[in-house]
């Protein structure tokens, strides 16, 4: 009897066959991580039009990049900072030419029209706190807040000391605090 | 404990609406889609050429702590050897050495240099019988016989240069 067909691939094991030649390991890590991709470069500002270029270029580069993938934190996490930084490259290139985004979100239009204006008004609120923390307090501000990770794994991703991660996520909310207030 | 609950209560409601914001933007992105554009690109764009050959890549392969302590150290020696000043009058009596004062410049030394400089003062403490400390070193504290072998690592150093 076999290994079960249910059994899932460890990210490592993937990496590892991807870098001995097999193609296929690459396509199963990026529809692993692409949409948890996406949505963290959107939740960082990321225009819509933009996303699925910006979610290709840092799979790529990621896997470019395998050889220094240390594998002290996760390959996601590790593919999320690559996505962060990306992102604000492109920023700058944006800046210059002012991306407009031309398909605004539209709010889910089945719910309460005042609530969806507050929380439509918040959420751009915290968006542009966000864009305005530095970037170590923004990173450990997303990895911790939206993607749950625990201090070690985001000190080891962004090569911090657990407690300079710490201290980050403190000065983050407390400017986002005041920010949104 | 989850994250969330460490949030202010406006920031976790502002961070919900925005997670649901770009939960609709990550929706227009198509994994598949994705998946043959990365591919495709990995095809057709050639890896890079290893970027730091030698000991270059060795070095950013150490932990990052590493590097830092390491040129924490080099800091320190730089430091420390920064003037150091072999007053005449503690060269062995008839030995036959020039009594003047002799002022080494070391700031330029290379890290061979230096290495080699302390190891001679520690073969030397050694031989003494005193504790081979480099990182308590002071030039001050060197007898006649650590700074001839000073001079002398310095002079050879200097030739294997």
């Amino acid at each position: 009897m076999g290994v079960p067909a249910t059994a899932v691939v460890s990210d490592g094991d993937l990496i590892a066959r991807y870098q001995a030649g097999e193609e296929s390991a690459a396509a199963e890590l990026v529809r692993r991580h692409a949409a948890a991709l996406a949505r963290f470069l959107a939740i960082q500002g990321a225009p819509e039009s933009e996303l699925e270029d910006l979610v290709q270029d840092a799979l790529f580069k990621a896997f470019r990049a395998l050889g220094r993938f240390r594998g002290g934190a996760s390959f996601r996490t590790w593919l999320l900072t690559i996505g962060s930084n990306l992102l604000k490259d492109r920023r700058r290139q944006w800046a210059r030419r002012q991306v407009l985004e031309l398909t605004p979100d539209l709010a889910d239009p089945s719910g309460d029209p005042s609530a969806v204006a507050e929380a439509t008004w918040t959420a751009q609120k915290l968006e542009e706190g966000i864009g305005k923390l530095a970037r170590l307090q923004r990173e450990v501000f997303l990895l911790r807040a939206h993607q749950g990770l625990q201090y070690p794994e985001i000190a080891r991703a962004l090569d911090i000391s657990e407690g300079s991660a710490r201290v980050h996520f403190h000065h983050a909310v407390k400017r986002l605090k005041a920010w949104i207030q | 404990m989850d994250p969330v609950n460490e949030l202010p209560d406006g920031i976790a409601r502002a961070l919900k609406a925005l997670d649901a914001r770009a939960a609709r933007r990550e929706a227009a992105v198509d994994p598949e889609r994705v998946v043959q554009r990365v591919l495709a690109r990995l095809r057709s764009e050639p890896a890079a050429p290893v970027g730091l050959p030698g000991l270059a890549s060795w070095v950013w392969g150490v932990p990052r702590t590493l590097r830092v302590a390491a040129a924490a150290v080099l800091l320190v020696l730089a430091g420390a050897t920064g003037l150091v000043m072999v007053r005449g009058g503690r060269a062995p009596a008839g030995a036959g050495v020039a009594t003047l004062p002799v002022v080494v410049q070391v700031d330029s030394l290379s890290q061979a240099q230096a290495e080699a400089v302390l190891k001679a003062i520690d073969d030397v403490r050694a031989v003494n019988g005193g504790t081979p400390a480099a990182s308590t070193v002071s030039v001050q504290d060197l007898s006649e016989q650590e700074l001839r072998a000073l001079l002398q690592a310095m002079q050879s150093s200097e030739g294997a240069l």
